[in-house]
């Protein structure tokens, strides 16, 4: 097996790339030991649960590429998950699926590149080696006097549904430069900027899903989405009371209904609106709020809010 | 550009005119610009194409060596709260063609002196607006600016001052010792604020304390050293006045005044060749 370095390779998430500076896969087994009368040590571990495979994530998010973040609204938009069986997810050439969105993360500060996470869970076996991505040529960078323009990198060779290898086009290239960025998150207010400033933004979603099993069933018939949760934090310079507990956001932090945009950074120059990734506060509540006061620097508030789905 | 000789041209000190704000400052031994911009490769697993992206603030960093020759420490006031626009321009009267910043602020200021020597300041800038060629649209203060440049006057005559002309008060060293040389060294941390939406800071800050060292070279004459182990019990403590005069006319061309400066360093120095040396360094942290 050949060792394979990290821009060999690829990480996909329901067929498109994702911009991943890690990557990873664990499967779990649960096990117990069993102990028995009679016996000082356990005699056996016996199967406690089932197993799990969780794909983990952090990555660059493209405002219009990102398919983590249509997963996320598909997700949330659920009325019905009966027809849901999640998605596919290929690192390093193992695949995973049916995986469920398990957590889903995205933070923006000032002057930076907006940064995101996801973790996944499937309950279904794994298939694939790892491998790296095709080459159209041997050579594509010799050394600094025989570079060649023509050993760009060819197409994904991917595992399909049916167990085939097939090639898809590489996923990233068309977005790699619509990140969004801290210079263009902009949070509005009923349509108007914020004149008050935020200087860090962060969004969390949790998902519960449960796995239904039948006897004489290795893997589940069915897996159920429980309940969701949503939490926005948001650093400011002033420190927001609550008062009970069920402290809306609307009227006491906020005015109006908040909206979150993040931008592709070329905005700042080109114009070129190429979307957004955008999250909303309407009907949450306040859960926590926390003033900090350190050396070298100036007194901040983070106001997180919640709303369950 | 290729001159009337056919050869390029090239920039030359002669064709280098600094500017502070719409005020050209003389005596600029050097001016020396880090414009970073702020570039970080996006790689990822997998990468086809690593594109450059910006991932810091985009802040300049300025260094400014200057000889007082004109009777006026132009930096020192903006060792406060305000900030200040440098231009250089290769013609004196046309800001067009000029390599400069905006929104720039002192976070190191130092001042030495020593026998034979001419008063220096060197400084030490944080631009936190455009570095590089200002246009003139790049706000009202420099459109303003711009408009002023072109009818500016060339500055006076040189006022300059002489090792003689500088007077220190701190305890009684340095009327029973004779002052070789002096510095001072003023450390100013300067914050930009940043929010979320904004290229550029909302606000920028100054993290105090100030830290603020001034070191003294004298020869001996009545000195008694100081035992390190009066600290802390018996520091040595005072109250420091440096003036620096015009060496013709008497005329206050420096002026710094330090209460409840701390001697925190000493050093004895004696060798074969020469007298013997105390270098003291004394230290105050300025707070709000």
């Amino acid at each position: 097996m050949p060792i394979i370095w990290a821009d060999r390779t690829f990480c996909l998430v329901n067929m498109s790339g994702v911009m991943a500076t890690n990557a990873s896969i664990s499967q779990s087994n649960a096990v117990e030991p069993a102990y028995v009368l009679g016996k000082y040590w356990a005699v056996n571990q016996v199967p406690q649960g089932p197993i799990k495979s969780t794909f983990s994530l952090s990555y660059y998010p493209t405002v219009s590429g990102d398919p983590n973040y249509h997963i996320l609204n598909t997700v949330r938009g659920l009325t019905d998950d009966v027809l849901y069986s999640g998605t596919r997810i290929v690192i390093a050439g193992v695949t995973g699926y049916n995986c469920y969105l398990r957590s889903y993360e995205i933070r923006s500060s000032p002057n930076n590149l907006v940064k995101s996470s996801v973790t996944y869970d499937t309950f279904t076996p794994l298939s694939g080696q790892i491998s790296p991505r095709a080459f159209s040529t041997t050579s594509d960078w010799g050394d600094l006097t025989t570079m060649t323009s023509s050993g760009d990198w060819e197409d994904l060779t991917v595992m399909t549904t049916s167990g085939d290898w097939g090639s898809i086009e590489d996923p990233v290239l068309e977005f790699f430069d619509r990140n969004p960025h801290g210079w263009t998150s902009y949070i509005s207010s009923s349509g108007n900027s914020l004149i008050a400033p935020t200087y860090d933004f962060s969004y969390k979603f949790d998902a519960d899903w449960k796995p239904t099993y039948l006897i004489g069933q290795k893997f589940p018939t069915q897996v159920n989405f429980m309940r969701g949760t949503e939490e926005m934090s948001f650093v400011r310079d002033n420190f927001t009371h609550i008062q009970f507990s069920g402290e809306e956001v609307t009227g006491t932090y906020i005015t109006g209904d908040w909206k979150i945009d993040l931008f592709n950074y070329q905005l700042i120059s080109t114009w070129n609106n190429s979307g957004a990734l955008t999250f909303d506060v309407s009907g949450a509540k306040i859960i926590n709020t926390k003033l900090v006061v350190d050396l070298d620097n100036f007194v901040r508030a983070a106001t997180t809010i919640r709303r369950y789905y | 550009m290729i001159n009337e000789l056919g050869i390029l041209d090239r920039y030359r000190r002669e064709n280098q005119f600094v500017f502070l704000n719409s005020g050209q400052i003389p005596g600029i031994q050097s001016v020396g610009f880090e414009n970073d911009f702020g570039t970080s490769p996006v790689n990822y697993i997998g990468a086809n194409y690593i594109n450059l992206a910006p991932n810091r603030a985009q802040e300049g960093s300025i260094r400014i060596d200057r000889l007082i020759i004109d009777g006026t420490d132009h930096f020192k006031p903006f060792t406060g709260e305000s900030g200040f626009n440098l231009y250089i321009l290769k013609d004196q009267h046309n800001p067009t063609d000029n390599y400069g910043f905006t929104s720039g602020f002192v976070n190191n200021y130092s001042t030495r002196c020593a026998l034979g020597q001419i008063p220096r300041t060197e400084i030490g800038v944080i631009s936190f607006g455009n570095l590089g060629k200002v246009p003139s649209g790049e706000s009202n203060d420099t459109s303003g600016q711009f408009i002023n440049i072109q009818s500016s006057t060339t500055p006076g005559g040189p006022t300059i001052p002489g090792p003689g002309s500088v007077t220190i008060s701190l305890n009684n060293d340095f009327n029973l010792n004779r002052l070789l040389a002096y510095d001072i060294n003023v450390n100013i941390e300067r914050r930009g604020v940043y929010a979320l939406g904004a290229r550029y800071p909302i606000s920028i800050e100054t993290n105090y304390p100030i830290d603020i060292t001034a070191g003294f070279t004298f020869d001996l004459a009545d000195y008694s050293g100081y035992t390190i182990r009066d600290f802390p019990g018996n520091p040595k403590t005072g109250n420091l006045i440096l003036q620096v005069r015009s060496f013709r006319d008497n005329s206050l061309i420096q002026d710094f005044r330090f209460s409840g400066v701390t001697l925190v360093s000493e050093s004895y120095n004696t060798d074969v060749d020469g007298n013997v040396t105390v270098n003291a360094k004394y230290r105050k942290l300025n707070t709000r």
